[in-house]
C-alpha cells in the first residue's frame, strides 16, 4: 500500500506540506496527515479547506485505516487521531451534539408546529433553559438552542470524491470511466497517467524513488482535474460557478467525537457525553 | 454509448422507446433523442414516475423537453454540462 497526500494553496502546490509513503503506511498516514490538517487549521478561519480522493474506494480506505488505528491504539487520545478523525470521517450526527438524540431526528425538530407545549417545556428543562413565554416562544428558544454550536443535520461530506462528481456535474462522450487515467482522458484527451498496476509494481519492487514521482504525478493529475472542471462549468455559466456549485469550502474545523477509554469498549462504539433527562435518572 | 449506465437502466431505457412506439428503422438512441425532444409528452401524462426517471438518466431537469445533455454529448462528441 502506498499513500499520496498532495496540498495546493490556490493552484500553487505546497512541496513541504504534501507528503507521501510507501512503507509503514497506517502510521505515517495517520501522522502526514495529522500533520497537514493541524498546518492548515494554525493559519486561522480565514483559510478555507476541501479534501479531495478520486473514488469511493479511496474515501472508505482511508476512513478504515483511521478508524482501525483508533479502535487498535493502546495509547489514549492520541491528538493525530483525533484530529484525523474529526477532519476526515463523516461522524453520526448523534455523536457530535450535547443535544439528546431523541431531539435530532424526530417529528419535534422537524415539525415545529406539531410540538406542544409540554412538550416543548420539556425539552426545554432538559437543556436547562427557560420554559417561560408564548409557544413561539418556545419554540424560537428550542430551535435556537439546536442550532447554536451543533453541526447542522444537512452536512456535506467532509471529502469530495471526484468520480462521482463528475458523473453528476458533466456528460461525457465515452463509454465511461473507472480510473483516474480514464477519467483524465475523457477530459483532456490523451494523458499519461500512472495507473494503479503500475504504482503496485514500483511499490512491491521497493522502487522507492521512481514511486514517488508516479505518486505525485497523480496527486498532480487530480488538481489538474479538478481545476479543467471548474474551468469548464465556469464557461458554460459565463463565469457564475454559484448556480452548478453553490457551496463553498469552509475552514476546516473538524469536530472531536470522545474515544472511549476502556480500548475493548472503545470497538464497540464510538461515545459522546448526552444530557440525561430526569425521569431516567429517577428511574436508576 | 451512455456512460456509467447500470444493466438495469440500460432495460429501463429500451422498457420506454417500447412504451413511446419505437421506429423500427432508427438505432435507439436516435429513438432516445426523438423521445427527449418531443415524444415523451404521453409517457409524461400516463407514467409521470416513467417520465421522471427517464429524465434524471438523461440529465434532463423536471419537466424538460428539450435536447438531453448525456444525448448531445454523445452525438457532438464534446463534453457538456447537464
Amino acid at each position: 500500500m502506498a499513500f499520496e497526500i498532495t496540498v495546493f494553496h490556490g493552484n500553487v502546490l505546497d512541496w513541504e506540506l504534501s507528503a507521501q509513503s510507501a512503507d509503514n503506511v497506517e502510521d505515517n498516514f495517520i501522522s502526514s496527515l495529522s500533520r497537514v490538517l493541524s498546518s492548515i487549521m494554525s493559519k486561522g478561519p480565514a483559510v478555507r479547506t476541501q479534501l479531495y480522493c478520486f473514488s469511493s474506494a479511496d474515501i472508505s480506505a482511508i476512513n478504515e485505516i483511521i478508524v482501525y488505528k483508533a479502535l487498535s491504539d493502546s495509547s489514549q487520545d492520541s491528538e493525530e487521531l483525533r484530529i484525523c478523525i474529526g477532519a476526515v470521517v463523516d461522524i453520526p450526527l448523534a455523536l457530535l451534539t450535547s443535544l439528546p438524540p431523541e431531539l435530532l431526528d424526530n417529528a419535534l425538530y422537524r415539525s415545529w408546529t406539531k410540538a406542544s407545549r409540554h412538550q416543548l417545556e420539556s425539552h426545554l428543562s432538559d437543556l436547562s433553559l427557560s420554559t417561560t413565554g408564548t409557544l413561539e416562544e418556545l419554540r424560537d428558544r428550542l430551535q435556537q438552542a439546536m442550532t447554536d454550536g451543533n453541526p447542522s443535520p444537512r452536512r456535506l461530506p467532509k471529502v469530495v470524491c471526484l468520480h462521482q462528481t463528475i458523473r453528476e456535474l458533466l456528460a461525457i462522450p465515452t463509454t465511461g470511466y473507472t480510473t483516474l487515467q480514464d477519467c483524465a482522458n475523457g477530459l483532456f484527451g490523451h494523458c499519461l497517467v500512472p495507473g494503479d498496476d503500475e504504482i503496485y509494481s514500483l511499490a512491491k519492487g521497493n522502487q522507492e524513488d521512481m514511486l514517488k514521482i508516479k505518486l505525485r504525478a497523480r496527486g498532480m493529475t487530480m488538481h489538474r482535474i479538478i481545476t479543467g472542471l471548474r474551468e469548464l462549468l465556469a464557461k458554460h455559466c459565463h463565469g457564475n460557478l454559484s448556480r452548478l456549485l453553490p457551496n463553498e469550502s469552509r475552514p476546516l474545523s473538524p469536530a472531536y467525537p470522545q474515544l472511549c477509554r476502556d480500548l475493548n469498549l472503545r470497538k464497540l462504539i464510538f461515545m459522546h457525553e448526552v444530557i440525561i433527562p430526569k425521569f431516567y435518572l429517577m428511574a436508576v | 454509448m451512455i456512460p456509467d449506465l447500470t444493466i438495469e437502466e440500460a432495460v429501463f431505457l429500451r422498457e420506454v422507446i417500447q412504451l413511446a412506439r419505437p421506429s423500427h428503422e432508427a438505432t435507439e438512441i436516435e429513438d432516445l433523442d426523438r423521445l427527449a425532444l418531443s415524444d415523451l409528452h404521453p409517457v409524461d401524462i400516463m407514467y409521470p414516475t416513467t417520465a421522471r426517471r427517464f429524465r434524471s438518466i438523461l440529465g434532463m431537469k423536471r419537466g424538460e423537453f428539450g435536447a438531453s445533455p448525456v444525448l448531445e454529448a454523445i452525438k457532438t462528441r464534446e463534453i457538456k454540462v447537464p
